[in-house]
């Protein structure tokens, strides 16, 4: 037996239809225009549609601007992965050649990365800090503490907040 | 069944509580006593539980990474392009209670905006520099504002303009164009109809300088408080004082 629908649902990809129909053209050329690279505008044309599609939206006022809204949040995302990657690949060309993981492996790990990245994003810069000390790099609470200029309190109370965020964010 | 009965809701106690977990087990060997006392917290409830499968997905997640090259990926300072995204995003942020207003960064660094009102709707904007703008039915505008300028381009429809001093540290003029020419606001409020091929202002408060579109020679023209006229590219209509009912409709809901 099907599931039933939502009742705006047939709405939600009318809407969707007619925005994408009516304005896709335009947000590309915007995004390529502002990257100065048709692949990457195209991809993140695309990710603004289906951002908008798992919104359920039912009614845009202003198409371009809605669009140009949910696009520039979909940017600083981009934005952040790009700094990612390059610091991911600066990062193994440092590493000694018997440390350097296989393709397979550090395109997992890079996922990874690029998930922990964003789970720990909106965190203050001392709090994540805190947290990737003693997460990755194995540091006692003590030795964050002397090392960030902080009372142990504090550091402990910065880790459960950067647990909290983890677990609200985790998939 | 309904999509939205998959996978309950998490329960904020049993998140705070698992991660007071794990930061008890990030310290240190939890003794005998605490682990036992661990074990009856994690099966003590269906929250608890579910908070718990959690940590351990963070767990796994986080561990087994290649410890030197995820701190350095990870502990990476902030980059600026994606810093200058930020104050971008804030900025637009800012703006959004009044409408889903969009904002393009375009070639020239300037920020653009379209705004629109439907037949029959009446929307009000305040622009970055705090200056008020009133959208009548039907109406269409750019905004353009960079470092030389604040331009409203009237595409269509009347605006009424309450302009603001301008917050940046060399102040820009405030200007209105359509396709019949340039106003420039001098400290004011004012209303511009575009009824193509003319324009209509009218100055309710301080004064605006006009200049037309098709005809450089002639000399700009300005329009105090209490006055109103009408120019094509080409030419003015004669000065006239404003109708008692200018801007009425900006007080209409």
């Amino acid at each position: 037996m099907s599931d039933a629908l939502p009742a705006d649902n047939h709405t939600h990809l009318r809407v969707i239809e007619a925005l994408y129909s009516g304005h896709h053209g335009w947000l590309y050329e915007t995004l390529k225009k502002k990257l100065g690279n048709a692949m990457d505008a195209a991809d993140l044309a695309q990710d603004t549609f289906t951002r908008v599609l798992a919104s359920k939206v039912t009614q845009i006022e202003q198409p371009r601007a809605y669009l140009s809204c949910v696009a520039k949040g979909i940017l600083i995302n981009w934005y952040q992965r790009k700094a990612l990657e390059r610091a991911y690949l600066d990062a193994l060309a440092r590493l000694p050649a018997q440390e350097v993981p296989s393709p397979e492996l550090r395109l997992v790990v890079l996922e990874t990365l690029h998930q922990i990245d964003a789970m720990l994003d909106s965190l203050a810069p001392l709090v994540k800090r805190a947290f990737l000390l003693s997460q990755i790099g194995g540091l006692k609470y003590e030795a964050i503490a002397q090392k960030l200029g902080v009372s142990l309190i504090t550091v402990k109370r910065y880790m459960k907040q950067a647990f909290m965020q983890c677990l609200l964010l985790v998939e | 069944m309904s999509i939205f009965a998959k996978g309950a809701a998490l329960d904020p106690q049993a998140l705070e509580e698992a991660a007071e977990w794990l930061v008890r087990w990030s310290e240190r060997e939890l003794n005998d006593t605490e682990r036992a006392e661990w074990e009856h917290w994690k099966t003590s409830s269906p929250e608890r539980q579910q908070a718990w499968t959690r940590a351990q997905m963070l767990q796994s997640r986080m561990g087994g990474l290649p410890q030197a090259l995820a701190m350095s990926v990870l502990d990476r300072p902030d980059s600026p392009e994606r810093r200058a995204a930020m104050i971008k995003l804030a900025l637009l942020l800012a703006v959004l209670p009044i409408s889903w207003s969009g904002w393009q960064l375009s070639r020239r660094q300037q920020w653009t905006a379209d705004y629109r009102s439907t037949v029959g709707e009446r929307r009000e904007l305040t622009l970055a520099d705090g200056s008020r703008i009133t959208l009548n039915t039907d109406t269409a505008i750019d905004v353009l504002f960079d470092a030389e300028q604040r331009l409203i381009r009237l595409r269509t429809g009347e605006i009424m303009v309450q302009t603001a001093v301008d917050p940046s540290t060399k102040p820009r003029p405030f200007l209105v164009a359509t396709a019949q020419g340039s106003m420039q606001a001098l400290g004011t409020r004012f209303s511009v109809r575009e009824r193509e091929p003319r324009t209509h202002l009218a100055v309710l408060e301080g004064a605006v300088k006009i200049v037309l579109a098709g005809n450089r020679q002639t000399q700009p023209m300005v329009i105090n408080a209490g006055q109103r006229t009408d120019f094509s590219a080409q030419t003015f209509a004669k000065v006239s004082p404003t109708d008692r009912n200018v801007g009425a409709w900006t007080q209409a809901c």
